[in-house]
C-alpha cells in the first residue's frame, strides 16, 4: 500500500518534471524494490523460525512411536500401540508412528509433520522411511503422511482409504480404536508393499466383497433379462385377446360433441419441508516439495 | 317442509349459502363453489346404472321348433347322416359331400348377410404351420404337424349390431402446479368436473353367436373387411362347416352394449384434455336405430389336445388373419431359462470383475 502510494507519488513527478529525472525515478524503484524483497525474506525466516518453533513447543520430546500430547489414549492403550507400532517398525524396517497435539499451530498439518519428522530424526535406521498419523484436536485436522521408501506403500490411494477407514471412529471420539486400525491397515500396506504389490486404485484395499456381488448382481441381472425373454416367447404363444372396445366399427367422422364442460370444484395444497444440503470436509492429499507424501482432513 | 343439504366435495361437510359471496361455502375446509356448479356435481352424484340399449330385431322370434328327429339322408349317397339340432350344413362322412339341411337354414335360422371364404385350405395350412415356426417352447411331439389334419372350414354364426349412439360421460380430473419457496415445496392440486356428450355412429360390431366358440378367438381375429359383405346364399356353404346360432340377439346384445360403452368412454375421454389424472365419474348411452343383422362369417378351424388340456386355432377366412393359443413345453421353458441365466451369470461377472474387480 504504502509502496504504491510512494510509485503513484514518483508517477506524478515524472509527468511534472519530463524526461530529465527518469533515470533517477529508476533508481529509485530498483531501491525500493530490493528493500521490499529483502523484508519479505525476513518475514518469511522469522515466521519459519516461529513454526519450527511452534512445532518443537507442540512435541516437547519425541520418544518411541506414539507421541499422546493431547492425552486421549490410557496408559493401557498407549503401551498395547507403542507395542505393536514397534512390531510393525522392526518387521517392516519402516517407522510407524502416531501423534496427538493440541494444536499444532495451524496451516498445513501435513508441512508439521514434515517438520516434526525431520526435527526429531524419526523414521526407520535402515531405510529411514516412515508413516506418521497426526491428530490436531483445536482445529480438528487429522493428517497421514509417508515419508522416504514408505510412499510406495502409502499411495494417495492407500492414504485417502485408510482416512475412510479411520474416520468414523475419529469423528465419535473413538481414537484408540481410530490408532489401532491405524496400525493394523498400516501393516497390510507395508507387506502388501514387500511383495511388490501395493494398494492402489487398481488393487483396492478391503474390498474383498466386490467379487461376490458382481457374481451376485450378474446373475441377478442375467435372471430377470433371461426371465423377461422367455415370459416374451410364452406370450407369443397365444395371440388371442379379448376386445374391449369397437373403434374400428365406428364410422368415420361420424363423432359430434355436442356437449362439455370443465367445472373447478376446489384445490388442496401440500406443503414439505425442504432438505437443507449438509457439507462435510473431504480429506485432500498432495505432494509436498520434500521426500514425503501425505493426506489430511477434517474429522 | 323440505330441507336441502348439499355436501363439500372435498371434505364432505355441510355447505351453507353466503348471501355475501352469493355462493355456497364451507366451514371446514373453506371453500366455496358456484351454486350451477354444486347442481351439477350433485345431479352426477347420483348413482345411476347404465342403461340397456334398444335394438330393432329383424327376426321378431327365435328358436323355432326342429322338425326333424335328428338325422338325415344324404341326397347324394342315401346315408344316413347324424346332426344336432344346431347344424346347417356338414359333410357326409361316407361321399364326402356337402349336405345342407335345408330346415335350419330357412325361416328364422336364415341368415341375413354373409361373407364367403376367401382364403383357401391349403393357404389356411400355411399359415398354421408359419405360426408355428420358430416357437422355442413348443411341444417336440406337437411339431409332426398330425394336427393339420383337423383343419375345418366353418361358418361361425355372427350377431352384427348397429345403431346411432349418443353419450353423455362426466369425469373427475386433476391438474397440479408445484413450486417452492426458500423453506417449502409447495403442489396445489385443483379438481375438476368434466363432462362430455357426443354422438357416434357403429356399423356392424359383431358378436358371435356361438357356444361352441371361444369369444376370445372369435374377437381376435377380428376385423373383417364388410366391403365383402353379400346376402346369404345357400350355394357359399358348399364344403364348409355351418352351425346355426345358439346364442340368440338378446344374450349377444350384453357384449355388444359392453364394447359400445368402452368404445364410447375412450372417445368422450379423448377430448379431455390438460390434465394429469382423469378418472370416469359416470357413463350414460342412448341408442336410437338400433339393428341387428344375423351373419355368418367365414374362419378356419383347427382343434387339438394337448396334455388335458384343449387348444383352438382359428384363421379369418377373409383377411388371413391368424390366432390361437400353442402349448408350452414346461421343461424347455425351464431349461432355457436356467440355460439363459447360466451363461449371463458368467459372462457378466467375467466382464464385471475384468472392469469393477480391480483385477486388471
Amino acid at each position: 500500500m504504502t509502496g504504491g502510494r510512494l510509485f503513484a507519488k514518483v508517477g506524478r513527478r515524472k509527468s511534472k518534471y519530463g524526461d530529465s529525472g527518469k533515470g533517477f525515478l529508476t533508481g529509485i524503484r530498483f531501491l525500493l524494490c530490493i528493500a521490499m524483497i529483502w523484508i519479505a525474506g525476513l518475514a518469511a525466516e522469522s515466521q519459519n523460525g516461529m513454526s519450527e518453533a511452534a512445532a518443537a513447543e507442540n512435541v516437547p520430546g519425541f520418544e518411541g512411536w506414539v507421541q499422546d500430547g493431547v492425552g486421549l489414549l490410557t496408559s493401557e492403550e498407549e503401551e498395547a500401540l507403542e507395542k505393536e507400532c514397534s512390531r510393525v517398525s522392526e518387521r517392516y524396517h519402516t517407522g510407524v508412528y502416531i501423534i496427538t497435539t493440541p494444536d499444532f499451530g495451524g496451516g498445513d498439518i501435513k508441512i508439521w509433520q514434515n517438520q516434526i519428522f525431520a526435527e526429531y530424526g524419526l523414521g526407520s535406521k535402515t531405510s529411514g522411511g516412515g508413516v506418521m498419523l497426526a491428530i490436531s484436536m483445536a482445529e480438528r485436522d487429522w493428517g497421514l503422511v509417508g515419508f522416504g521408501a514408505a510412499q510406495e506403500a502409502f499411495t494417495t490411494y492407500g492414504r485417502e482409504r485408510l482416512g475412510e477407514k479411520i474416520l468414523d471412529d475419529l469423528s465419535d471420539g473413538d481414537f484408540g480404536d481410530a490408532f489401532e486400525k491405524y496400525v493394523s491397515i498400516a501393516e497390510d500396506y507395508l507387506a502388501a508393499a514387500e511383495k511388490g504389490k501395493p494398494y492402489t486404485e487398481d488393487h483396492p484395499y478391503g474390498e474383498g466383497w466386490r467379487i461376490p456381488m458382481i457374481i451376485g448382481v450378474s446373475f441377478l441381472l442375467s435372471f430377470f433379462v433371461s426371465l423377461s425373454v422367455v415370459l416374451s416367447w410364452k406370450k407369443s404363444m397365444n395371440t388371442r385377446v379379448c376386445r374391449d372396445g369397437a373403434m374400428e366399427y365406428m364410422k368415420s367422422g361420424s363423432f359430434h360433441l355436442f356437449n362439455h364442460s370443465d367445472r373447478f370444484l376446489y384445490h388442496t395444497v401440500t406443503r414439505t419441508k425442504r432438505q437443507t444440503e449438509t457439507h462435510s470436509d473431504s480429506g485432500g492429499s498432495s505432494g509436498m516439495h520434500s521426500n514425503s507424501s501425505g493426506t489430511s482432513g477434517k474429522f | 317442509m323440505d330441507f336441502v343439504q348439499y355436501k363439500c366435495p372435498c371434505c364432505g361437510a355441510a355447505l351453507a349459502f353466503s348471501p355475501k359471496t352469493q355462493k355456497l361455502s364451507c366451514n371446514s375446509c373453506g371453500n366455496q363453489y358456484d351454486l350451477e356448479t354444486m347442481e351439477e356435481y350433485e345431479r352426477e352424484e347420483q348413482p345411476t346404472d347404465e342403461q340397456d340399449l334398444e335394438w330393432e330385431y329383424r327376426k321378431t322370434e327365435q328358436g323355432a321348433k326342429r322338425t326333424e328327429d335328428g338325422s338325415y339322408i344324404c341326397p347324394s349317397c342315401g346315408a344316413k347322416i347324424e346332426a344336432d339340432e344346431n347344424t346347417v350344413s356338414t359333410v357326409c362322412p361316407y361321399c364326402d359331400n356337402v349336405v345342407v339341411i335345408q330346415a335350419a337354414a330357412s325361416g328364422e335360422f336364415e341368415p341375413d348377410v354373409m361373407i364367403p371364404f376367401q382364403v383357401k385350405g391349403d393357404e389356411a395350412r400355411q399359415k398354421m404351420m408359419h405360426f408355428c415356426k420358430g416357437k422355442r417352447l413348443l411341444p417336440k411331439n406337437f411339431r409332426d404337424r398330425s394336427y393339420l389334419k383337423n383343419l375345418r372350414g366353418c361358418y361361425v354364426p355372427y350377431w352384427l349390431f348397429d345403431c346411432k349412439a349418443s353419450a353423455d360421460m362426466s369425469f373427475h380430473a386433476t391438474r397440479t402446479r408445484a413450486w417452492s419457496d426458500s423453506d417449502y415445496d409447495y403442489v396445489e392440486t385443483s379438481y375438476y368436473l368434466v363432462s362430455r356428450a357426443g354422438t357416434m355412429e357403429f356399423v356392424h360390431v359383431p358378436v358371435d353367436g356361438s357356444l361352441e366358440m371361444d369369444d376370445n378367438t372369435t374377437e381376435s381375429i377380428e376385423p373383417f373387411d364388410y366391403t365383402g359383405l353379400t346376402d346369404f346364399q345357400q350355394a357359399y356353404l358348399a364344403g364348409y362347416e355351418t352351425d346355426k346360432y345358439d346364442v340368440d340377439a338378446k344374450t349377444a346384445m350384453g357384449r355388444a352394449k359392453q364394447r359400445l360403452y368402452n368404445t364410447a368412454e375412450q372417445v368422450l375421454r379423448g377430448t379431455v384434455k390438460g390434465y394429469e389424472t382423469v378418472t370416469v365419474k359416470r357413463r350414460r348411452l342412448a341408442s336410437k336405430e338400433g339393428r341387428v343383422l344375423y351373419a355368418l362369417l367365414p374362419v378356419w378351424l383347427f382343434e387339438t389336445a394337448y396334455g388335458e388340456k384343449k387348444y383352438q386355432f382359428a384363421i379369418n377366412g377373409q383377411t388371413g388373419k391368424m390366432v390361437g393359443e400353442l402349448p408350452v413345453d414346461k421343461g424347455a421353458f425351464w431349461k432355457y431359462l436356467c440355460g439363459f441365466t447360466a451363461i449371463g451369470t458368467v459372462v457378466c461377472s467375467v466382464v464385471g470383475i475384468l472392469l469393477f474387480g480391480g483385477v486388471l
